[in-house]
């Protein structure tokens, strides 16, 4: 392939990147930026060249331990429900933008401490930048059969342009904002996208050479069993073999935490915590997708090509070797992908990194406090770009000086073994509160010192050519002390060795010195925060402990010049509002001062806010005691503001209880009035009539039979009166479940024929006909004198309401599962529809008060189904029904 | 002959008030219900309607008002006979129009001194 | 998620450590082969798929 055909693809390739992240920029809110897939994929940023082209060659020379690489991260990512998950939370809290921010701010805000880890990241990231730059180099070298690039000078090596370009990309996206705390949209959808892009194609050229060139998995690995050394490369190996095993696995378990740029995708760009519930299985399928073919590559490699070329690149040299530029293209743009998606989020995260803990501490803040907001913004802005290009310039550099010697695969542990040297004073900040500054910084040093001996010194040595003495001889001829086998272990690889020892010194050194002193109050104060994160959450700037004289007009200057006069006074009212702080208060308190650390944190970071803040305020000294003290204080203090606030929900809460059973009474009470209303009118009809009557009666000409006419209406009156009072009565009794059932089972056939009985002379009288159908005896459970008065009322209302002489009444049984169903149906005028919800009301007065109810309805249904209901039943009108009334109930059957 | 009309459902009520205005030599003219009752109305043009409030189909008031509708029934004075004592429903009685507001129980005696001074 | 849940994945976790390290590996450290897979591939990515479904379903029903 020509390589001018190559560069137009880089290049646009890299426009269509550019793009993307423009869009995602663009469209920040999308949720096509903001899911949990676009984080899971981002994670994948930790499968770099290395993995893509380095797994294979190892695979194809030493057999199994590329697998370490990805055993300690699936073994690392169930942890993160509880680890990952604290540190996000803390972070998000603290505005923390780098792991160096995370672990000075852990130990009390300490420069210089942001300082170290800063410089422990740089040269563990450097030579593995420079790593990702030889893979693009060496494979834009095979693509294009030209070999010529690497040594004719660094103006005509396309490497070198690649690297520029991509520290564009960065220095564009990545300083958007001055707040390096804030997520970088774009730059993470580029990512995303590029995660996806090489394990595609890395699926592609798997498939492609397992199911293409050859005939499957089987076909591999018949064929490679011929191949010289098969048997080593598909075993573990002796137990010896098992501790480098073992520590390669630690070496990735700490990378998957430490590494700048996977705390970068998994805490700063974390977009919400939900988003750990898929990354924690999917990420381990993502990186199980990417192993699975590996092994088939690399025997394929081993069976097809010639022993002389680098194994690191069989991808893209099987397909060549067929032919198949295209195929190879794919691999190379695949490859090319894990390259930029490391550079990027890698410069990214350095570049704040070296600007908030190095560059602006040490050197700007001076500069920075006399300047204005729109200066300083830009400085930072700077400082940043130029950190990005000079980083990516000095791994180019690296790569020029060093890389030739070195494989993909040694590299990239170097930088492992030289980043877990923060893992003591991460992982022991995290969870134990005695861990302090001091420690951290020795262990740290005392870690690098070893690596640097043990793994870096060999390197060097061997690159300028130095006599090789004191590699193989140790320094002074002491044979202990030799770098790669350190007191005499002969076993372990280099790296190994170097992880074991230096990790070992850097150990002992933080946890002794942890434990011979004390930390100040502010190291301890944070301690207690990160540890017990829990317990402060809710506490947010409370939880900061700080005793001293500061004034808000002060801080407030000092915030003009970061954030501006607008965002500043916006911060502050916010934070005037939240704690209930009159504006006109002059003092500021601890809360004020952390709020306002924090606020600088993402724009400088937490030392330089720590140390600006120092500036305008005048910090007393506190003891540990009272820290504690102030801390448990607070603590208690929200806990009972926290109880005031259910109290008051639950007064609240009673309140309106009262108001919805104050509600209730009233309605009650009005039912209570109409009902007595309804009960005088009723009452005052027949004692109305046998007052008029008794008038009458006075006039002593009234013919006698006329008299007796009077008299006996006087008399029927008099009767009405008795019922209507014995019906109130009973009606309240059962109202209010005074009335004493005495249930027996009974069979209901019967009680039917004694109410028939009851009401035959009336219906015979007026010629209606009772008629009881049943094929059975039903035996139910009730009080047969309540269901008796039931059945009178029914058949009593039917009779009043059916013709004369035509009228028909009739009587149903129906068995149901647990009740006995009766219908007693008539072929009267019937019920009005618009009447049937209310008849069994005995409050009901029909919407015009002054028509008078059907006639007969008074309290008879209300009764009625009173009775039912204390019997445990229903009753209702059949609104089907439409040749006359049917009303129907159920009581409980005999089981 | 002075006609009067007595407007009400129960029939107990209507024979005893019947029985006194007849004894007073009133022509007495009765009805069940409204609607009846403004039928006989407009036939009799009776001189008092004494007119009952809860009725079914129409009540008292509507009656009233259909009365009072009639060009011919100007001279018609009309008497609410009514169980409803609260002061707010006499007042919406006597504010409709009627000549009077008798409360149940009432006495005849009374009813028919009254009538007679309306009518006199 | 409850604490109880949480350890759940923990002991997942400590579970794999143990498992793909001596002296455990070395049980599945032998010839064979299936479907081209060397028996020790055969346990690590089997026991590594198994891992992903496991902590799939602990966070399915539990995660809130």
């Amino acid at each position: 392939m020509s390589n001018y055909l190559l560069i137009l693809i880089i290049v646009c390739y890299l426009a269509f990147l550019f793009f993307i992240a423009f869009y995602a920029e663009k469209n920040r809110k999308s949720k096509w930026v903001n899911n949990p897939y676009i984080y899971v994929l981002s994670l994948a940023v930790y499968c770099t060249a290395w993995t893509y082209y380095g797994s294979v060659g190892i695979a194809s020379k030493s057999g199994i331990s590329f697998l370490t690489i990805y055993l300690g991260p699936v073994i690392a990512l169930p942890l993160w429900i509880v680890i990952m998950r604290k540190i996000i939370r803390i972070s998000k809290q603290q505005k923390i933008s780098s792991i160096s921010d995370f672990i000075s701010m852990r130990y009390g805000n300490n420069r210089l401490l942001g300082a170290l880890v800063t410089v422990t990241c740089l040269l563990a990231t450097i030579p593995y930048i420079s790593l990702q730059l030889k893979a693009v180099s060496e494979t834009f070298e095979i693509i294009t059969g030209d070999h010529s690039y690497s040594t004719t000078g660094i103006l005509d090596d396309s490497t070198f342009y690649i690297a520029l370009l991509i520290a564009i990309f960065v220095a564009f996206f990545g300083t958007l904002s001055t707040d390096a705390s804030q997520r970088k949209k774009g730059i993470i959808a580029t990512v995303a996208l590029e995660s996806i892009l090489k394990l595609v194609f890395f699926l592609v050229i798997g498939i492609y050479v397992t199911f293409y060139l050859f005939n499957g998995t089987g076909d591999v690995y018949e064929q490679a069993l011929q191949t010289e050394n098969f048997k080593q490369l598909s075993s573990f190996g002796g137990l010896e073999n098992g501790f480098n095993w073992l520590f390669t696995i630690c070496l990735s378990f700490f990378a998957i935490f430490l590494l700048p740029r996977q705390f970068h995708v998994a805490v700063v760009e974390n977009e919400k915590e939900q988003h750990l519930k898929k990354a924690i299985w999917l990420f381990p399928l993502y990186l199980l997708l990417f192993n699975v073919f590996v092994i088939f590559i690399a025997w394929a490699g081993n069976i097809k090509l010639s022993e002389n070329v680098n194994p690191d690149y069989y991808t893209l040299l099987l397909p060549l070797q067929e032919g198949n530029f295209f195929l190879s293209g794919l691999v190379f743009i695949g490859g090319f992908s894990a390259v930029i998606s490391m550079i990027v989020v890698s410069t990214l995260a350095l570049s704040t990194m070296v600007s908030n803990n190095v560059i602006i501490p040490y050197g700007f803040l001076k500069k920075m406090v006399e300047g204005n907001p729109e200066d300083n913004s830009k400085n930072i802005k700077n400082i940043r770009r130029i950190a990005v290009f000079t980083l990516i310039i000095s791994a180019y550099f690296f790569y020029v000086e060093f890389s030739t010697q070195l494989s993909l695969y040694s590299i990239g542990l170097i930088s492992f073994v030289v980043i877990s040297q923060l893992a003591p004073s991460f992982f022991f900040g995290l969870f134990w509160r005695r861990g302090t500054a001091k420690a951290a910084k020795t262990g740290i040093v005392i870690g690098l010192f070893v690596v640097v001996y043990t793994l870096i010194s060999p390197i060097i040595v061997d690159s300028i050519n130095l006599s090789s003495a004191f590699e193989i001889h140790g320094p002074f001829g002491a044979e202990w002390l030799k770098p790669s086998q350190l007191f005499g272990i002969d076993y372990l690889t280099p790296e190994s060795n170097a992880f074991l020892w230096s990790l070992s010194f850097n150990l002992l050194g933080f946890v002794s010195i942890s434990v011979l002193s004390k930390g100040n109050y502010r190291e301890r104060n944070y301690a207690e925060i990160f540890v017990h994160n829990e317990n402060y959450e809710n506490l947010q700037e409370g939880a900061f402990v700080w005793k001293g004289e500061a004034y808000v007009t002060d801080i407030k200057e000092l915030l003009y010049r970061f954030l501006g006069e607008k965002r500043t006074n916006r911060a502050f009212n916010i934070f005037n509002r939240k704690y209930n702080i009159s504006e006109t208060e002059e003092k500021a308190d601890a809360r004020l001062i952390n709020f306002s650390e924090k606020l600088l944190t993402g724009s400088i970071g937490s030392a330089s806010a720590k140390i600006l803040l120092s500036s305008v305020s005048k910090e007393k000294p506190i003891s540990l005691v009272e820290v504690l003290n102030i801390l448990e204080d607070t603590k208690e203090a929200k806990a009972n503001n926290k109880l005031l606030v259910e109290k008051s929900a639950e007064l609240s809460n009673m309140a309106n209880q009262l108001k919805i059973v104050n509600q209730e009474l009233r309605n009650q009470d009005k039912q209570k009035d109409d009902f007595l209303d309804t009960v005088a009118h009723e009452l005052k009809t027949p004692i109305t009539s046998i007052k008029a009557a008794s008038e009458v009666l006075e006039d002593e000409a009234m013919p006698p039979e006329l008299r007796q006419q009077f008299l006996k209406n006087i008399s029927k009156d008099t009767d009405r009166l008795a019922v209507l009072i014995h019906n109130i009565l009973d009606l309240e009794k059962l109202s209010s479940d005074r009335a004493e059932l005495d249930v027996k089972s009974y069979k209901i056939n019967n009680t039917i024929e004694k109410a028939i009985n009851g009401i035959a002379q009336i219906a015979n009288k007026k010629g209606v006909k009772v008629q009881f159908e049943h094929d059975g005896f039903l035996t139910g459970l009730y009080d047969e004198d309540r269901i008796l008065q039931v059945f009178t009322n029914l058949l009593s209302n039917s009779l009043k309401f059916t013709e004369e002489n035509k009228g028909v009444i009739k009587i149903l049984l129906e068995e149901n599962d647990e009740t006995i169903e009766v219908a007693v149906e008539d072929n009267g005028k019937g019920i009005p529809k618009e009447e049937h919800n209310y008849i069994f009301e005995k409050f009901y007065q029909s919407k015009n008060q002054n028509t008078k109810k059907p006639q007969g309805s008074g309290f008879g249904l209300a009764i009625c189904k009173k009775i039912i209901e204390s019997h445990k039943g229903s009753i209702w009108a059949d609104a089907s029904y439409t040749n006359g009334a049917r009303m129907v109930f159920t009581i409980p059957k005999l089981k | 002959m002075k006609k009067i009309l007595i407007v009400d459902d129960e029939p107990n009520i209507v024979m005893s008030l019947e029985y006194a205005f007849k004894k007073k030599d009133f022509e007495v003219f009765i009805a069940r219900d409204g609607k009846e009752a403004l039928e006989i109305a407009k036939k009799q043009t009776p001189n008092i309607i004494l007119l009952d409030i809860m009725m079914p189909q129409m009540d008292g008031y509507e009656t009233l008002q259909k009365i009072k509708e009639n060009e011919e029934l100007k001279e018609t004075k009309i008497i609410f006979l009514s169980a409803k004592s609260k002061l707010a429903d006499v007042e919406k009685g006597m504010k409709l129009g009627a000549d009077g507001y008798m409360t149940k129980p009432f006495s005849i005696k009374k009813i028919v001194k009254d009538v007679e001074k309306l009518i006199a | 998620m409850k604490k109880r849940h949480q350890q759940k994945l923990v002991v997942l976790a400590v579970l794999l450590f143990f498992l793909w390290n001596v002296p455990f590996i070395t049980i599945f450290d032998g010839d064979g082969q299936l479907f081209g897979f060397p028996i020790f591939y055969v346990f690590i990515f089997l026991s590594w798929f198994v891992a992903i479904i496991v902590s799939f379903l602990i966070l399915k029903k539990y995660y809130e």
